[in-house]
C-alpha cells in the first residue's frame, strides 16, 4: 500500500513536472533594439568635416535651437579632440562663431544639450561663398551626387570619423561613364578621430557628373563633398536615399542648375519632377529615369521660368542634389528629404552677403509661415507670409550678424535658403525639419 | 637506587636450554619507577618469578638505569628492563631468558597484554616502516589465543619488559633517555641490530601494563623520536631520501590526524622537527658513537614496504568512499574507521574490493576536478574569485557595506561569508580556497552520496554509481554549465546530513551529539550555499521517519533544519518567504531524452518489481527527486534561483538513490519470478546507462563548471590608476554576465562591478535609487542618439562598458565621442574619457576606494561617493542626489556597520562554531598501532622525555 501511494505521489509530481513549460527567455532580440536612426529625433551632435579657413577665406559656425540649450564645439585634430568655444542659447536664438583654427580645413563637432537644434559652417572670402548643413551621423549608405570634374575643377570627398572607433567603409563611384572602377576605393578604413580626403579630381578627372556612395560597413562617417571652380566653390553633405526630395532652391536668377539623381539599388528607378513657381503656375510634370545602379543628371535650364522650386518622386530611394554655375558662381545643396511645420535654418546672416529664404508648399492647402531671426538674445520679431498652394515664396530675410532662421508653419512645407555676395558669388544652403 | 635483591638465588627452575652455559644466567631486574611511584606489586610480581633474578634494583628512569649498566656493578649475564607500571607474570622471566639462550638473541620482549581486560593484546613486538612507524598487525581489541605464540624476530619490542645481554648494553649504552616510550625500544633495538644483535619477542613471557591513550605513535615526541632514531642509525645514503620522503609525509599526515579532531595535527610536525633541531648536536654525538656492523639492510629485513601511516591514511580514505561495511550494530556513523586502521594498513589491503572502490572515487572525483585542482576555478557566471581580503570581505558581511553595485546596507548572501570565513582560515588565499571549497564539496558530495547508500543497506557498486551520478549527474551539471558555483559548493552537505538522519542510533551519548552535530554542521554548509537546503534535512527526515517507523529520523532531521537556520542570518533576516520563493532568474531543468528515459525506465521499473533495501531506495529517491525535479522547473510557477537550483540538487540525490537501487535490485530477488527479474534487469541496465552517462562529464575536468569567461577584466588593474579600481559596466545575454543582473525595460540585461569580478559582488542587493537611476541612464542611453554616454556613466564612476555578447544596448555605445575602445580583448569594451572617480571633492579631487571605504585628501568641503545614499556614511554623512555624500574633514569614508547585522553574524559564527565542536563529539582517536603508558625507557607523550 505504501509503495502504491509513494508510486503514485511520483507519478503526480513527475506529470506535473513534465507539463510546465520551459520559461522563455527575457533577453531580447538583439536584431529588435533600437528604431532606425533615420527616424529618431536629433541627437543634438553635428560633424561639420569641412570648415575652411586661409589667407583670402574664413568660416563660421553657425548654431541654432528651438530650445534653451547648451553647446560646445570641439575641433578634432591628430587623432585628438580639443576643446573649442562652450556657451548656451536661448529658445529660437542662435550663435555664430568664427572659426580660430589654424590655416587650413579643420573638421569640427558641433554639441547641443538641447534639441531640435541645427549647425552649419559658411565659409566666405575673396575665394569663395559656400556653406553646408552639418548632418548627424547616421548608419547606411550616404550619397553624395552631383558633383563633376572638369577641366579647371577640383572636387574632394571628405570622410570624417568623429568617433572613438575606426570606421570601415566601400566607396563606389558613379560617372556618366557609369559605374567607375577603383578597387583601392573598395575597402577603406577611416580611423577613428581622424578624417580621410580623396581628390576626386585626380581619381576621376574630366566627369561631367559624378556621384559617390558610401557604404558604412563598420562605424559611422560623415561625408560631405566640396567643389570649387576657379572663382567659387560649393560644399553639399552626403544623404541616404529617399523617394521624396523637394528642392525649393532649384531655380535661383542667373544661375544654370542640374539635378544630379543617384540609384544604389540594383533596379531603375523612375523619378517624377514637378515644377512650381511663385506663381502658382501648372508647369509640365516630367518623368526620368535613373539606371540601377547608376545616376542621371536632370538640366533644369529647360524650365521656362528663372525662380523655381522642384520637387521628385521616385518608386524606389534615390539620392538627388543640386548643383548650379552662373557667372563667377558655383553652388551646390542636397535638398530637402522631408516636409515639416518647422524648421531651422542656421547660417544666413554669417556673412557679408544678401540671404534668401525660399519656401516651398508643395501640398494642396495655402499655409501661413512664420519666420524669426535667431540671434545670441534669441529669436526676433515673428514675420508671416503666405505660402500659397502649389507656389514658392522668396523673401530677403537676414542681416548680417546673425545666425540663422526659425521657421514655422501651420501645415508642412520645405525651406532652402541662398546666398550672393558682391562678387555674384553664390551658395545655395540646406534647412533642418524639426521633428518633435 | 635501592637494590631489593641478592644476587645467586635460583629457585630451581629447569633451564633446559642452559646447557650451553655452566650454570643459569644471572639476571639483574631494573624496575624504572619514577618519583613518588611506588612499585609494590611490580616488585611482589618479581619475586614471585620462577626464575629468580640475581638482583632487584629500582631506578628512577633510563638515565639511572644507564649509569648502573655502564658501571658494571652487578655480576649479570643479562639485564631486565621492567616498566614500574607493568605486572610480569611468573614465568616471565623464565620464557626470556630461554628464549636468549636458545635463539642466542640479544634482546627479548615480552607479549603486553592489557592490564585493565588481560585477554587483550597490546603489543607482541612487530615491525615497522622505514621510518621506524610501529606496524603490529593487530586488531584493537585482539584477543590473546595464542596465535602470536612463538619466539619470532621482530624489529622492536616495547621497553616495557625486554630482556638485554649485559655486554651488548654496556656496549651500546643502554636506553636514550631523551626518547619517550616506543621510540626508545624501537632506537635500543634498531642499535642492538647494527651490531649484529638479534632481537626477538618471546610470546610465553607475559606482562600486563595499563593502557593510555596518550600511548600512541603520532604524539609528536614519538614523531620526534622516531626522527632521532632514523638520524642515530641509518645511513647518509638511506636518510638522503629518508629525511625528505619524512618531512613531507608529516604535514600529510598532520593535515589528516586534524580531520580527525587531533587539531594539533600539523602543529605535531613542526614541534618534532624543532626538537630534533633543538637536541641535534646530541644526536649527532650518538650518531658518532654508535658502531654499525651490519649496515641499514639488517634493519630493512624487519620492516614493511612503503609507509604504515600512508596505508592508514588510503585505509581511511576507502572506508570513507563507502569501500567499508557499516558496523549498524555500533551505529557506526564513520567512527569506525580510525579502529579499523591497524588491520586495514596491512601490506595486502591495495587488493581490498573496499580500497579498489575507494580508489576508483578517487580516480573519479580527481579527473572530474582535474583542471580546477591545476588551474584554478573558471571565472563564469557565480564561480568568480574570492574576495582579495578576507577579512574585509567579513567585515562587509558582518553589518557592512554590500558590494555589489552601487551597494546597499543588505546584507549579503551567507555563502559570502561562508566562503570568506575558509578563505580566512587557509590564510587568505582566495584561490586555493574556492578550489579547496569547490573540489571539497564535490568529495564530500561523492562520498555523502555513497555513504547515504550505505545507510540504505546497498553494496559498493550501488554506492560508486550514486556517488558519480549525484556530482556528476544531469541536473547537476546543468547547474554548473550555468556557472550557479554556489549549488557545486553546496553539494557536499546534504548527503551527509541525509545519512546522519538515516544513520541507525549510535549507542553512547557523546556520538549522538556527534551525529546530531555533523547533521547540523553538514545542513548548516549546504544552506549556506543554496539557504532553502535548510528544509531539506527536515524533508528527509520526515520520509525516512514514515520509512523506517521510527520518530528518530524526524527529529534528525528537524535538528538539521532548526541547526542550518541561525547559520543564515543575519540574510535571512532581511529575507521575507517571497523573496526566498521568487528572487533570481530561475533555472530549468530540462533533460535530454537519452538522459530522461534511462532514468524513468530505472525508477519504474524498480518501484515496480523490486523488493527489500533497493526498492526502498529507489522508493525514497523517486519521491525525493521528483520534488526536485519539480522545483527544478517550477520557474513559471514564479519560483526563483534559490527554489529551482535547490531542486537541482534534490533531483540530482534522489536520482542517485534511484540508480543505486536499481544497480541492485535484481541480487535482492533470489527467489522471485522471471518477469519480476526481467523487468529488475530492464531496470539494471537502464540505472547502468546512467550512471556511464556521468562519464562524458569527466574530460573537461571542470566538475561541471562551463569555461572562464571573465579572465578579460584583467585589463582592470592594468589600466586603473592610484584612483581605482573603478566600476564596469557589463552588459550582454544574461548567461554570460558575472553573478546576478539588473534588466532594461526590454529586457537586455546589465550589471555593475566594482573593479574585477569577485564572488561577494556575485549577488546584487535589492535597487535603491541609484540603482533606479543608474536604469534610467541606460534606458535614456538606449534609445540612442546620446553620443556621449561616457560623460553620463561617469556619475556612476563607470570607466568601462563590457559587452559580453549581443545587446540592445550596444546600439546605443556604437558609435560615440567619448569612451574609447580597448583592443586586444575578445569582448567589445569601451574606456570612459571622462573622469570617472568614484569619490571626488566638490572641487574635483579624486578620492581613492579601499576595503572599508573611500580615502584621500583631508580638507574642507564635501566628497561624493558614487554609492547609493545612506546616512551611515560618514563623517557627517548627507544625500546628494542618489549618491551619499561625506565630509572631507577626516580624509576618510567609513559606513558605519548596521549593528543588529553585525550582532547576527556574530551569533551565526558561534553557531556555526559550536555545531563544528559538537560535530567532533565521538570521534574516534588516532589509531593506535601500540597501546598502553610506560615509564620505561623513554617519557610520556607529553614530551617529558624518559624518566
Amino acid at each position: 500500500m505504501r509503495r502504491l501511494l509513494a508510486v503514485l505521489a511520483m507519478g503526480f509530481l513527475l506529470a506535473v513536472a513534465a507539463v510546465i513549460p520551459a520559461p522563455a527567455d527575457r533577453d531580447p532580440d538583439p536584431d529588435a533594439g533600437l528604431p532606425p536612426a533615420e527616424e529618431a529625433a536629433s541627437s543634438g551632435y553635428f560633424s561639420c568635416p569641412w570648415s575652411l579657413r586661409d589667407n583670402f577665406n574664413g568660416s563660421r559656425y553657425a548654431l541654432v535651437s528651438a530650445v534653451p540649450s547648451s553647446f560646445r564645439v570641439s575641433y578634432l585634430a591628430n587623432g585628438r579632440t580639443e576643446s573649442g568655444p562652450v556657451g548656451s542659447v536661448t529658445a529660437g536664438g542662435g550663435i555664430s562663431l568664427p572659426n580660430t583654427r589654424v590655416i587650413g580645413n579643420t573638421p569640427a563637432l558641433a554639441e547641443m544639450s538641447g534639441t531640435p537644434a541645427a549647425a552649419a559652417v559658411v565659409a566666405a572670402g575673396e575665394r569663395l561663398l559656400a556653406g553646408y548643413l552639418c548632418p548627424e551621423a547616421l548608419p547606411g549608405v550616404r550619397h553624395l551626387p552631383g558633383g563633376s570634374t572638369e577641366e579647371g575643377e577640383s572636387l574632394i570627398l571628405y570622410l570624417l570619423n568623429p568617433f572613438t572607433e575606426d570606421a570601415r567603409v566601400g566607396l563606389r563611384v558613379f560617372s556618366e561613364f557609369g559605374a567607375e572602377a577603383n578597387r583601392d576605393l573598395e575597402v577603406l578604413s577611416v580611423p577613428a578621430r581622424r578624417i580621410r580626403r580623396f581628390e576626386m579630381h585626380d581619381l576621376f578627372p574630366g566627369r561631367r557628373s559624378l556621384a559617390a556612395l558610401v557604404e558604412q560597413t563598420a562605424g559611422l562617417v560623415i561625408p560631405v563633398m566640396a567643389w570649387e571652380t576657379p572663382d567659387d566653390g560649393a560644399v553639399w553633405p552626403g544623404m541616404s536615399a529617399n523617394e521624396t526630395w523637394e528642392f525649393p532652391t532649384a531655380g535661383v536668377a542667373g544661375m544654370e542648375a542640374d539635378l544630379a539623381l543617384a540609384n544604389d539599388a540594383l533596379i531603375e528607378v523612375t523619378v517624377n519632377m514637378e515644377v512650381f513657381d511663385a506663381a502658382g503656375s501648372l508647369l509640365e510634370s516630367r518623368q526620368y529615369v535613373i539606371p540601377g545602379p547608376g545616376l542621371a543628371k536632370i538640366p533644369l535650364g529647360e524650365v521656362e521660368v528663372s525662380d523655381f522650386g522642384v520637387r521628385l518622386t521616385g518608386d524606389l530611394p534615390f539620392s538627388a542634389a543640386l548643383t548650379a554655375k552662373g557667372g563667377p558662381a558655383a553652388a551646390a545643396a542636397a535638398g530637402a528629404r522631408w516636409v515639416a511645420e518647422e524648421w531651422l535654418v542656421p547660417g544666413p546672416g554669417t556673412a557679408p552677403a544678401d540671404f534668401k529664404l525660399r519656401i516651398l508648399n508643395s501640398g494642396v492647402s495655402d499655409i501661413a509661415v512664420s519666420y524669426r531671426n535667431a540671434g545670441l538674445g534669441g529669436s526676433g520679431g515673428a514675420e508671416t507670409i503666405t505660402a500659397a498652394a502649389g507656389t514658392i515664396v522668396t523673401v530677403d530675410v537676414a542681416d548680417s550678424g546673425l545666425s540663422g532662421l526659425s521657421v514655422s508653419g501651420e501645415g508642412t512645407f520645405s525651406v532652402a535658403w541662398w546666398a550672393e555676395d558682391d562678387l555674384g558669388r553664390i551658395m545655395l544652403g540646406e534647412a533642418s525639419p524639426v521633428v518633435r | 637506587m635501592i637494590a631489593t635483591g641478592r644476587t645467586g638465588l635460583h629457585n630451581g627452575e629447569n633451564m633446559t636450554s642452559s646447557s650451553h652455559s655452566p650454570r643459569p644466567p644471572r639476571v639483574v631486574v631494573l624496575v624504572v619507577a619514577g618519583r613518588g611511584t611506588e612499585p609494590t606489586r611490580v616488585l611482589a610480581a618479581i619475586k614471585a618469578q620462577v626464575y629468580e633474578p640475581t638482583a632487584v634494583v629500582r631506578v628512577s628512569g633510563a638515565a639511572e638505569a644507564n649509569r648502573l649498566i655502564a658501571a658494571g656493578r652487578f655480576p649479570a649475564d643479562y639485564y631486565w628492563l621492567l616498566d614500574g607500571a607493568t605486572l610480569p607474570g611468573p614465568g616471565a622471566l623464565a620464557e626470556m631468558v630461554g628464549a636468549a639462550e636458545r635463539v642466542g638473541a640479544s634482546i627479548v620482549g615480552s607479549k603486553i597484554r592489557n592490564l585493565r581486560q588481560p585477554e587483550e593484546i597490546l603489543s607482541v613486538g612487530g615491525a615497522t616502516d622505514v621510518f621506524g612507524y610501529p606496524y603490529t598487525g593487530l586488531e584493537r581489541g585482539e584477543v590473546d589465543q595464542g596465535q602470536y605464540d612463538v619466539i619470532r624476530d621482530v624489529a622492536y619490542v616495547e621497553p616495557a619488559s625486554l630482556l638485554i645481554r649485559r655486554d651488548l648494553a654496556e656496549g651500546i649504552g643502554g636506553l636514550d633517555e631523551k626518547l619517550p616510550y616506543l621510540s626508545a625500544g624501537l632506537d635500543l633495538c634498531r642499535r642492538s641490530r647494527l651490531v649484529g644483535g638479534r632481537v626477538v619477542i618471546a610470546p610465553g613471557s607475559e606482562a600486563l601494563r595499563p593502557e593510555s591513550d596518550q600511548d600512541l605513535p603520532s604524539t609528536w615526541r614519538e614523531q620526534a623520536g622516531r626522527l632521532r632514531v632514523m638520524l642515530k642509525t641509518y645511513s647518509l645514503v638511506t636518510l638522503l631520501w629518508t629525511l625528505p620522503a619524512f618531512f613531507l609525509l608529516g604535514p600529510v599526515m598532520g593535515v589528516y590526524r586534524m580531520f580527525n579532531g587531533a587539531l594539533r595535527g600539523p602543529l605535531d610536525w613542526i614541534l618534532a622537527w624543532l626538537w630534533n633541531l633543538y637536541h641535534l648536536p646530541s644526536t649527532l654525538r650518538s650518531r658518532s658513537r654508535a658502531v654499525s656492523m651490519s649496515g641499514d639492510n639488517e634493519t630493512f629485513l624487519y620492516q614493511v614496504k612503503g609507509s604504515v601511516q600512508l596505508r592508514e591514511l588510503g585505509s581511511a580514505l576507502g572506508f570513507l568512499l563507502g569501500g567499508g561495511e557499516a558496523d549498524e550494530e555500533d551505529g557506526g556513523d564513520g567512527e569506525d574507521y580510525g579502529e579499523r586502521s591497524l588491520s586495514d594498513a596491512s601490506p595486502a589491503f591495495w587488493r581490498r574490493p573496499a580500497v579498489a572502490a575507494g580508489l576508483t572515487a578517487v580516480l573519479f572525483l580527481l579527473v572530474f576536478n582535474r583542471s580546477l585542482i591545476t588551474d584554478g576555478l573558471p571565472i563564469t557566471g557565480f564561480s568568480l574569485p574570492l574576495a582579495e581580503s578576507a577579512w574585509d570581505a567579513l567585515r562587509a558581511y558582518a553589518g557592512g557595506w554590500h558590494q555589489g553595485g552601487l551597494g546597499g546596507p543588505e546584507p549579503m548572501h551567507p555563502s559570502v561569508g561562508a566562503t570568506a570565513l575558509v578563505q580566512a582560515l587557509l590564510g587568505g588565499r582566495g584561490p586555493l580556497a574556492a578550489t579547496l571549497i569547490t573540489v571539497g564539496s564535490a568529495a564530500f558530495g561523492m562520498t555523502g552520496a555513497m555513504r547515504l547508500v550505505r545507510r540504505l543497506g546497498l553494496g559498493r557498486a550501488a554506492r560508486l554509481a550514486a556517488g558519480a551520478v549525484y556530482v556528476a549527474g544531469a541536473p547537476v551539471l546543468a547547474l554548473a554549465g550555468e556557472g550557479y558555483w554556489p549549488a557545486v559548493a553546496a553539494l557536499g552537505g546534504l548527503p551527509w546530513a541525509w545519512a546522519g538522519i538515516a544513520a541507525p542510533r549510535s549507542g553512547h551519548w557523546l556520538g549522538r551529539v556527534g551525529r546530531f552535530g555533523r547533521i547540523g554542521l553538514a545542513s548548516a554548509w549546504s544552506a549556506c550555499f543554496l539557504p532553502v537546503l535548510a528544509l531539506a534535512p527536515l524533508g528527509f527526515g520526515l520520509l525516512w521517519a514514515a520509512v523506517v517507523r521510527s520518530w528518530r529520523p524526524l527529529a534528525r532531521g528537524m535538528f538539521g533544519c532548526l541547526a542550518a537556520i541561525p547559520v543564515l542570518y543575519p540574510w535571512l533576516g532581511a529575507q521575507d518567504w517571497r523573496s526566498i520563493w521568487g528572487d533570481g532568474a530561475g533555472f530549468h531543468l530540462a533533460p535530454a531524452p537519452w538522459l530522461a528515459v534511462p532514468a524513468l525506465v530505472a525508477l519504474a521499473a524498480t518501484a515496480a518489481m523490486g523488493r527489500g533495501l533497493p526498492a526502498r531506495a529507489v522508493l525514497t529517491g523517486g519521491l525525493l527527486g521528483s520534488l526536485g525535479f519539480l522545483a527544478a522547473r517550477s520557474v513559471e510557477m514564479g519560483a526563483g534561483r534559490e527554489v529551482t537550483a535547490a531542486g537541482h540538487l534534490l533531483a540530482s540525490l534522489g536520482l542517485a538513490l534511484a540508480v543505486a537501487g536499481a544497480l541492485e535490485a535484481p541480487g535482492a530477488l533470489s527467489a522471485a519470478g522471471t518477469l519480476r527479474r526481467s523487468v529488475c534487469r530492464v531496470g539494471l541496465a537502464a540505472a547502468a546507462a546512467v550512471a556511464l552517462l556521468t562519464l562524458p562529464a569527466l574530460p573537461a575536468g571542470r566538475a561541471g563548471l562551463g569555461e572562464d569567461r571573465f579572465a578579460e577584466p584583467a585589463f582592470v588593474s592594468a589600466r586603473s590608476d592610484e584612483y581605482g579600481p573603478y566600476r564596469l559596466l557589463l552588459a550582454g545575454p544574461s548567461r554570460t554576465l558575472p553573478g546576478e543582473h539588473r534588466r532594461m525595460e526590454d529586457g537586455s540585461a546589465y550589471r555593475l562591478l566594482n573593479g574585477e569580478p569577485s564572488y561577494p559582488q556575485a549577488w546584487l542587493p535589492d535597487p535603491l535609487e541609484g540603482d533606479r537611476e543608474l536604469a534610467r541612464t541606460l534606458e535614456y542611453l538606449a534609445e540612442g542618439g546620446e553620443k556621449r554616454p561616457g560623460r553620463m556613466l561617469a556619475e556612476y564612476g563607470i570607466r568601462w562598458v563590457v559587452f559580453t555578447g549581443e545587446s540592445n544596448l550596444a546600439d546605443a555605445f556604437y558609435p560615440q565621442l567619448d569612451m574609447r575602445p580597448l583592443s586586444g580583448l575578445s569582448y567589445r569594451v569601451l574606456e570612459n574619457e571622462a573622469e570617472a572617480y568614484r569619490a571626488a571633492t566638490d572641487r574635483g579631487r579624486p578620492w581613492k576606494p579601499v576595503a572599508a571605504g573611500y580615502e584621500g585628501e583631508a580638507g574642507e568641503g564635501r566628497v561624493r561617493l558614487a554609492e547609493n545614499a545612506d546616512l551611515r556614511w560618514g563623517p557627517d554623512g548627507a544625500h546628494d542626489g542618489w549618491a551619499a555624500e561625506i565630509s572631507a574633514s577626516e580624509g576618510r569614508a567609513r559606513f558605519g556597520p548596521v549593528p543588529r547585522f553585525q550582532t547576527q553574524s556574530r551569533l551565526a559564527l558561534a553557531a556555526a562554531g559550536a555545531l563544528a565542536a559538537a560535530s567532533l563529539a565521538g570521534r574516534p582517536r588516532l589509531a593506535r598501532a601500540t597501546r598502553g603508558k610506560s615509564d620505561t625507557g623513554g617519557g610520556d607523550s607529553e614530551g617529558r622525555g624518559p624518566a
